[in-house]
């Protein structure tokens, strides 16, 4: 059940006189806009079929940066989609038997694993991106907003990024069994094609690679006298689409830090909401709490300016017998000690008696 | 009948918004903020863009005229004066208003008049002004300050909170209820009107059904047992031993938990492990973890053969993966361990034990005896050598208060002289006397005595056929009250005498039922939900909705006696009740 009240709402709305009010507020509203473009001002008249219009007249501030690398990291999402999507029909295209000359596509296969690949990895820039843009933020909003959003991407790539794997991986399988024991092709192209949730696969898939590639990169030494060019080629093959798996695989576990373990107490509005307001309570209090550090170390630099002078006069106490014996021994070297400080001159007079033969003070 | 998947519909309509995707701000209210928090999860708000979450009372937010607000709150005053003042001045370009009731046009009025700029895109109702805490339990309406009667801001939160369930699950309902409880009465009359004649009634027009669904209002005083018995299963034990609050559990008194297990959420929605443990008791739960356990040592094992460096490295590399799984299992093992803890530390075995010969059997000289045995904190004959710890004073108030409940009548009733036991062991009087607030909550004279139906006590398993399914396990034996009343509701046999049909309902239901909602005024248990679950699985066809104002378990339900009408025991010869 569920009611809509907006037509009740808009027809109170419009029995309401708003125009006094509504004349001053908007012009405070748009004064901005109207100074930098005086035509515009014009068209701040209320018309229903123009809301969006006057919503973006209405949102002088623009959005902050941090949202622009997120559309960024939308296009290149889509981009990386359709890109799979193609990758996806040349398998399933590669997969048919046939006697055509595969190389073309095969080429085309190349170059789109390594396209996706470019593109994830300046999926992950881009994510890494947002925590520099962190330090330009003072707004405590946006810095959640900020988080959050990084959160979400991390989410998104890590979910793009699990379907190549399986893709890829899948692929490879197929490459390799028919390889080794030439398994019916339809069960495998069904494999293939099947959207395997389960962790265990994703986790099965990896080791699979790494092994692909090991396998792959051994067996190419081993044929390199051999002239085998075919098998050859399909083995660099699969060591290259192995090897993007690999890259792409660490850009996963780089987003499995930012994203939110679903189902803990992390992923809870409440808590959320409870632990920001928290946060700002906890940074009240250190500010206090630096404050008062403030204040205290003044105190400490008296304190130790206070301590200093206590040590230096008790130098010149423990220094002071020494040079009397001096003067006693060397007691032709009178002539020089003329300077008789008073005794209201600062430390660095005093610095100065230490120094000097003493003799003359006593 | 899925509360879930009511809750889902309604969040789905609240995040998607008709003008397009652009990044958005959730406002909430103290009562949206937990009833939101329970069916959705940050990441799912995420991916509807919504990026920041906060309070709409919050005045320190900063304006971001580049972000779209959704307003989902609850129409009571404080939130509606609050939503009145940010849109007289808002801090964002356009407002989506969602309430989780009916708005009263006043109201409505109110805000399009503050509403001098026009941001406002979209009014509507979402009917979710009630908590829900699985596909068929749900939390309505607020606590009481009397146990015998409504205040006016209790009865309007009940009858509000119960016509949104009404309107969510789209029923027009009869409107049964106990004949003894004035409460449920009352409340089962304003309801009534609300669905009939009130200002919402008009929502209730829905498609007549072949068989009406019936709401059923009961009073907690009808069973006061089930509260008060020490549950076996999983989720009632955890909220029994540590506390449930709102599907999150606080682990951070426990002693050396760790860091990241403080706080820990259990929703059978996100939780597959607890969706299926939940109702398990606690031997079979040992082995369900046992073999989740394995489970996971399985998956790790897989790829853990740390013979070589590589194998190292590979395996550090794929730990983030198993962070969910193996963050779960910890979750469970500190719960179970903390649940042994619990048991060896307070006797439970040997409280379980008596409470449930209390509870089903009918031998006042030995329950008495063992009472007086675990009262006085005499070591146990069989094992006279056994060095054990005293009872808890909680243990020993709840053993007395059963016992005074299930002997009231009885011959040779010996409560006065365990009162004065108890105080002689230093417990305090007002503590002693949350076993007469029980018993006038709940005695004899205050329970609906029916024809047909069992006592709350002894023959409740044998009652109407259920014997047959009679829990071999010694330590659930008792049954709640609530499975014999809603069995006889199913098959359409509940006698009018006992269970009156609002006023309002016209027709009167002679066949079987087949969607019940069960209402329980003053708290139901998880216990209780776990009967009704069983008790819908094996009766094909029918829903069972179940909820009350809170959960209770012991100690919240002794300390609402002892609030609601504390008294005092006081050492003398022949102790005088004192109210305070």
């Amino acid at each position: 059940m569920f009611r809509d009240r907006t037509n009740l709402y808009i027809s109170y709305r419009r029995t309401f006189p708003h125009h006094s009010k509504t004349k001053s507020s908007q012009v405070d509203r748009f004064r901005s806009i109207n100074r930098e473009e005086e035509g515009l001002g014009l068209m701040n008249y209320r018309d229903d079929g123009n809301d969006m219009i006057l919503d973006e007249f209405q949102s002088p501030l623009l959005p902050p940066a941090f949202h622009d690398v997120g559309m960024e990291i939308d296009d290149s999402l889509k981009a990386i989609d359709q890109q799979i999507a193609k990758l996806n029909s040349l398998y399933k295209k590669n997969l048919l038997p046939g006697f055509n000359d595969r190389s073309l596509d095969e080429e085309e296969i190349e170059k789109l694993n390594y396209m996706i690949t470019r593109k994830f990895q300046i999926c992950y820039k881009l994510i890494k991106k947002f925590d520099s843009l962190k330090e330009h933020l003072t707004v405590q909003n946006e810095l959640v907003m900020l988080e959050n959003m990084k959160k979400n991407y991390a989410i998104k790539v890590q979910l793009t990024t699990s379907t190549f794997r399986k893709l890829q991986n899948n692929y490879i399988k197929f490459l390799k069994d028919d390889e080794f024991e030439e398994q019916p092709l339809n069960k495998n192209s069904d494999a293939m094609l099947q959207e395997e949730d389960d962790e265990l696969s994703s986790k099965t898939i990896e080791n699979y690679s790494r092994q692909a590639l090991n396998q792959s990169q051994s067996m190419m030494q081993q044929q390199q006298g051999v002239s085998q060019s075919l098998i050859q080629q399909r083995e660099r093959e699969i060591s290259s689409i192995a090897q993007g798996v690999l890259e792409v695989s660490t850009i996963f576990r780089e987003m499995q830090n930012m994203v939110i373990d679903q189902g803990t107490i992390l992923d809870r509005i409440d808590y959320n909401m409870a632990n920001v307001v928290h946060e700002l309570k906890g940074a009240d209090r250190e500010l206090d709490k630096a404050t008062t550090y403030q204040k205290s170390t003044q105190k400490c630099k008296i304190i130790l300016l206070l301590v200093l002078l206590c040590f230096m006069l008790l130098m010149i106490v423990i220094v002071k017998p020494k040079h009397t014996t001096t003067i006693v021994e060397g007691d032709k070297s009178k002539p020089h000690a003329t300077a008789t400080p008073t005794p209201t001159e600062g430390t660095k007079e005093l610095n100065r008696i230490g120094v000097d033969p003493v003799g003359q003070l006593i | 009948m899925d509360l879930i998947a009511t809750a889902n519909f309604y969040v789905n309509k609240l995040v998607t918004s008709d003008r397009g995707t652009s990044i958005k701000v959730l406002l909430l209210d103290d009562h949206t903020a937990p009833s939101i928090s329970l069916c959705a999860t940050q990441s799912d708000l995420l991916k509807h863009e919504i990026y920041l979450i906060d309070k709409l009372a919050n005045t320190s937010r900063a304006a971001m005229r580049h972000l779209r607000c959704i307003v989902y709150i609850k129409p009571e005053p404080a939130s509606i004066t609050a939503l009145l003042a940010e849109l007289r001045s808002p801090r964002y370009a356009s407002y989506e208003l969602n309430f989780s009731n009916a708005v009263r046009k006043s109201d409505l009025e109110k805000l399009a008049e503050s509403d001098d700029l026009e941001v406002v895109t979209r009014v509507s109702e979402v009917f979710t002004d009630y908590l829900v805490l699985d596909r068929g339990l749900f939390v309505a309406g607020s606590g009481t300050a009397r146990a015998d009667a409504w205040e006016k801001p209790a009865l309007d939160a009940a009858t509000q909170n119960l016509s949104a369930l009404l309107l969510s699950l789209k029923c027009k309902p009869t409107i049964r209820y106990e004949r003894n409880s004035k409460m449920a009465a009352k409340l089962a009359s304003e309801l009534g009107y609300a669905v009939h004649e009130g200002d919402l009634s008009a929502l209730f027009d829905f498609p007549t059904r072949d068989v009406a669904p019936l709401l059923l209002i009961l009073d907690r005083k009808n069973d006061p047992i089930t509260p008060l018995l020490v549950p076996w299963t999983f989720q009632s034990m955890v909220h029994e031993f540590i506390g449930i609050r709102n599907n999150t559990v606080d682990l951070s008194r426990v002693p050396g938990v760790a860091k990241d297990m403080e706080q820990v959420v259990l929703n059978p929605e996100t939780d597959a492990f607890y969706r299926e443990a939940m109702h398990l008791n606690f031997g079979d739960l040992g082995d369900k973890i046992k073999a989740y356990v394995d489970q996971y040592k399985a998956k790790t094992n897989t790829t853990k053969k740390l013979d070589t460096l590589q194998d190292m490295k590979n395996f550090i590399d794929e730990f983030p993966e198993f962070r969910r799984l193996s963050g779960n299992v910890s979750k469970h093992m500190t719960l179970a361990l903390e649940l042994d803890r619990c048991i060896n530390a307070l006797r439970i075995w040997e409280v379980s034990e008596l409470e449930q010969s209390l509870a089903c059997n009918d031998n006042h000289s030995v329950d008495l005896q063992e009472l007086e045995r675990l009262v006085l904190n005499h070591p146990n004959p069989q094992t006279p050598q056994q060095v054990t710890q005293p009872l808890s004073v909680e243990a020993k108030i709840r053993l007395v208060a059963l016992y005074a409940l299930r002997y009231e009548k009885h011959a040779g009733n010996q409560v006065r002289r365990l009162e004065a036991l108890l105080l002689t062991q230093g417990v305090e009087g007002i503590t002693v006397g949350t076993i007469r607030a029980v018993l006038a909550y709940a005695g004899a004279s205050q329970r609906l005595e029916t024809t047909g139906e069992a006592s709350v006590f002894s023959k409740a398993n044998a009652f109407m056929g259920l014997g047959a399914k009679q829990s071999e396990n010694l330590y659930m034996q008792h049954v709640p009250r609530v499975e014999a009343v809603v069995t006889q509701a199913i098959r359409g046999k509940l006698a009018v005498r006992d269970y009156p049909v609002g006023k309002h309902s016209v027709e009167l239901v002679a066949d079987r039922v087949q969607d019940v909602i069960v209402y329980v005024v003053g708290g139901i248990t998880y216990e209780e939900a776990r009967v009704l679950h069983n008790l819908q699985g094996t009766n094909k066809g029918v829903r069972i909705v179940a909820g009350g104002n809170i959960v209770h378990n012991s100690r919240t339900f002794m300390q609402r006696r002892h609030r609601v009408k504390g008294y005092r025991v006081t050492i003398v010869e022949n102790p005088d009740e004192k109210r305070l």
